[in-house]
């Protein structure tokens, strides 16, 4: 036949398809993590596979019966009360008895590795119950129950933007709220991007520069030293919070101390202000008996949660007949059930359970996306935490605070990286085996022998743990009023005995008081206390949106 | 009245995806917020964007203005040099495309700097480099696109069947929100068929990739080509004169001249090659030789523009032109030392086999 053109090279076509560095053209929003939806990258747009906080905590009204509050936030694309008909989301749950606390705690890296690996095989093996949500183009939301003890699976359609009541098979209502609501995320995003030396914050860091995201100077709550890069510049006052500047060519910091201005004051990097404050997010809000998702509400205190997103697959918008790729040969061994299938039309993108575990410590890699199976990261958790404890640990001892990190009394924070858990572990050993104290005792509502959280415990598996005897504030679940982000900052602070000479909790750096007596400006705890809309005291509990 | 007409056109809705991510990408040139530098920046990669999807020699002119004047502004930037090593690299400007890399000194390590070395490698007929390359890109970045280069790559050195397994994995790593992608990479797929002769197989995949994403001219002359080779002429023909009218691409009008055997249609071919060589004549050099094979009579500059041709991608695609130059010009002894060449390497295509069969057939007739 007659060749009738030329063929167009592969490379130079995907080049014409735009597999290149397109500029963000929306407004970051927080979290930002995993890294192929983090828009804080120039060339990465908002997506609503951004998972932003998963919300999780007893209901108080026990009325009828306990029952539990979960609540999925994400990024509001195409825009607030309307979801995105490609995405398809996941409330997974895991109800269980509390652990019993050991006799002997053995605190050593061979302990939280068995911890890890004992829930890893829990996890790896679990079919957790799942509420899965979908949203069609007409606007009305596809509701599925799988995997709950009691009537089996079932599905509902209902509004979207409205409360709305769920029967189930077995008799119980269960609310729903899936639509538009005011982030529930209250905190000083830019700031905790200074402290830990975020460029994309502050600069045009591209996507494929992965090197030049966290730079190599040390992190630090306070500012150093002629640190031009992440420092408060009065002349360039909006730097990272909206504004950003192309990166500088000069990205190393070769000082000795931390800031301190003409009264000797330091500079906080954190400004207490709101940078959530006025925007909206979607969000799947559930209100569920205890009884509809464990047959033994008694024993299973433990509502284990976490939020997964998954993206439709191209293929699976247009397939309209079965391909000719094949199966695998052992596909008819394993045949999938209808939900399996449906789930294997789409991409898992991100997960959420602990706040602060994607962001801080697995650095938002796409790869880390475990959800509840993450515990094969442990070992990189201690790395991590190495890692920041050299920053944090200086500085919190510069406050005049006690910190659990083990920094040789440096008077300054440093770069310190670790290339294994057994190097950086007696560094941390301190801190993640320390029980993290709550400020008094209404988080404990039972008045039952509940332990103390351990750092570790907290981080692995990467799910909100909702204890059922407790309020659910955060590390027992986590409620919409908790500070999370100055909660995350206590896990660096001496339990024992650093609050000047008295024990810290998690609520100390958010005490107005110890500010005021403190030598740094601003005089703010680092996050703001409160969201900027109040939170309702009913279902659906997050605010309307603005 | 024509003005008005054109304004209410320009107000109609887009009809297609294609037209719909035009609109969309005009929308948000006209939304452009930020500092200047910022709003330069985003101006520079939108028209970057807008050539990328209509490949029309005037847009990419305007893209390049645009990334020059920014880098004129701002002064270096390794993202805007990483774009425009991808601009020369489309262009077919391997020399420049080489130098802009190595001028993106912290991109060293992006799996994207990596794919587009080995992309050039290939370009060059480094084969194992290439494929090194695109593994150590897969390894950084296990993306659609790496799995697609690396696809390509085998599909070019004989293994057909791999290349379609990485096709499939990569479409999996596709989601909605990348229709165009997914509807290129079915594109490739239906390639694979009708190099190997099966064109319903290879239109089955080309409407798929229409349906995915529609209104592509890309698509559309795939579609073009396999109806012709269907025995579906009027079809075809229907198609190209359609792609004509929209794209003025010269390998559609030479297209269209071979299936109607309107040799007259050569001359203007000829007019709008000249058009885009005036603008960038190393991309519209192996279309125009391409051209020129299908003729009756062979240009008098013909073999001239295949030995460039060469000297400017020396890779199997390349080599093949010329040594169909050869025959076109009746040196089948040239031609067979130039296929020798070629399979001295890995490069194995169909394409090329046929063309052995073809040259020893001549030679051995001699």
């Amino acid at each position: 036949m007659i060749e009738l053109r030329m063929r167009q090279s592969l490379p130079l076509c995907l080049a014409v398809l735009g597999v290149l560095l397109i500029p963000r053209l929306a407004l970051a929003a927080d979290h930002n993590d995993p890294n192929a939806v983090n828009s804080i990258f120039a060339d990465v747009n908002v997506s609503a596979a951004d998972l932003y906080d998963m919300f999780g905590w007893p209901s108080d009204d026990k009325a009828g019966g306990e029952k539990v509050i979960l609540a999925l936030t994400f990024a509001s694309i195409p825009r607030a009360g309307v979801l995105d008909p490609d995405m398809l989301y996941r409330i997974r749950l895991d109800p269980d008895p509390r652990p019993t606390p050991p006799s002997k705690e053995d605190e050593s890296l061979e302990a939280i590795v068995k911890y890890a690996d004992a829930l890893g095989d829990k996890y790896l093996k679990l079919r957790s119950s799942e509420v899965r949500v979908t949203v069609d183009k007409d606007g009305k939301a596809h509701v599925t129950f799988l995997g709950f003890p009691k009537g089996g699976d079932f599905s509902k359609v209902i509004a979207t933007n409205a409360v709305e009541t769920i029967e189930t098979p077995d008799g119980q209502s269960i609310k729903a709220y899936i639509g538009g609501r005011d982030d529930a995320f209250f905190n000083d995003l830019p700031g905790f991007f200074r402290s830990i030396n975020y460029a994309p914050q502050l600069y045009h860091v591209p996507h494929g520069m992965a090197a030049d995201r966290e730079l190599k100077i040390p992190k630090t709550l306070l500012e150093l030293e002629g640190n031009k890069l992440f420092n408060f510049d009065p002349n360039n006052p909006k730097l990272g919070q909206g504004k950003k500047d192309d990166l500088p060519a000069d990205l190393a910091w070769s000082g000795d101390k931390f800031y301190k201005d003409a009264n000797g004051n330091y500079r906080f990097v954190y400004s207490g202000k709101d940078a959530q404050a006025g925007r909206n997010i979607n969000a799947i809000i559930l209100e569920v008996p205890l009884s509809y998702i464990t047959d033994n509400p008694k024993k299973n205190r433990i509502v284990n949660t976490w939020g997964e997103s998954w993206v439709l697959k191209a293929a699976n918008k247009i397939e309209t007949e079965p391909d000719d790729r094949g199966g695998s040969r052992w596909s008819w061994f394993h045949r999938k059930s209808e939900p399996e299938k449906e789930l294997a039309k789409y991409k898992l993108i991100d997960t959420d359970g602990v706040p602060f575990e994607d962001a801080a410590l697995s650095e938002r890699a796409d790869s880390s996306q475990l959800g509840a199976n993450n515990l094969k990261l442990a070992r990189q958790f201690v790395i991590r935490f190495g890692h920041l404890g050299w920053g944090f640990g200086p500085s919190v001892s510069a406050l005049g605070l006690g910190t659990c990190f083990d920094h040789d009394n440096s008077p300054v924070s440093k770069v310190v990286f670790y290339k294994t858990a057994i190097a950086a572990f007696p560094r941390v050993k301190k801190c993640f085996f320390q029980r993290l104290n709550m400020p008094d005792d209404s988080w404990n509502k039972s008045g039952l022998n509940i332990p103390l959280k351990r750092t570790f415990e907290i981080f692995l598996p990467n799910v909100c743990a909702i204890d059922m005897d407790t309020s659910g504030t955060w590390p027992y679940g986590r409620r919409p009023e908790d500070q999370v982000a100055t909660r995350f900052l206590s896990t660096f602070l001496d339990m024992k005995s650093g609050c000047g000479g008295k024990p810290c909790n998690i609520e100390s750096l958010g005490d107005q008081a110890f500010w005021d007596r403190t030598p740094i400006e601003p005089k703010t705890p680092p996050n703001p206390l409160k969201n900027d809309k109040p939170f309702l005291d009913h279902f659906p509990y997050l605010a309307d949106p603005w | 009245m024509i003005v008005l007409l054109c304004a209410l056109l320009s107000l109609a809705p887009p009809t297609s995806d294609y037209e719909t991510e035009l609109a969309q990408i005009q929308q948000q040139t006209a939304a452009i917020t930020g500092d200047p530098i910022e709003k330069a920046t985003k101006h520079a990669f939108l028209v970057y964007r807008r050539a990328s999807l209509t490949a029309d020699y005037a847009d990419f002119k305007a893209a390049e203005t645009a990334i020059d004047g920014v880098i004129a502004e701002i002064g270096p930037s390794e993202d805007l040099y990483l774009l425009k090593a991808n601009f020369d690299f489309k262009l077919h400007r391997l020399a420049r495309a080489k130098e802009d890399l190595e001028k993106t000194p912290d991109l060293a390590d992006d799996a994207g700097v990596a794919a587009l070395r080995a992309d050039l490698a290939l370009q060059e007929g480094r084969y194992d480099e290439a494929k090194n390359g695109y593994e150590t890109a897969l390894r950084k970045k296990r993306t659609w696109d790496n799995l697609a280069r690396l696809a390509y790559l085998k599909s070019k050195t004989g293994d057909v069947a791999g290349a379609d397994k990485l096709y499939v994995e990569a479409e999996d790593e596709i989601t909605a929100k990348e229709m165009r992608s997914y509807a290129w990479v079915e594109l490739q797929r239906g390639l694979l068929h009708f190099d190997a002769g099966r064109y319903a197989k290879a239109l089955e995949h080309y409407e798929r990739a229409s349906r995915a994403y529609s209104g592509y001219w890309l698509i559309e002359e795939h579609i073009a080509e396999v109806l012709h080779a269907l025995g579906r002429k009027d079809e075809s023909v229907a198609l190209y004169r359609k792609l004509i009218e929209r794209t003025h691409n010269p390998e559609y009008v030479s297209a269209l001249a071979a299936i109607l055997g309107r040799e007259d249609f050569y001359a203007e071919a000829d007019r709008l090659f000249q058009e885009q060589s005036a603008l960038y004549p190393e991309a519209a050099l192996g279309h125009h030789l391409k051209s020129m094979l299908a003729r009756k009579s062979p240009s008098p500059d013909l073999l001239a523009l295949a030995e460039k041709n060469v000297r400017l991608r020396p890779n199997g695609d390349a080599k093949l032109l010329l040594a169909r130059a050869y025959l076109k010009l009746n040196e089948p002894a040239k031609a067979r030392a130039e296929i020798a060449e070629i399979l001295a390497t890995p490069w194995r295509t169909p394409e090329l086999s046929k063309f052995s069969k073809q040259v020893r057939s001549r030679v051995s007739s001699l």
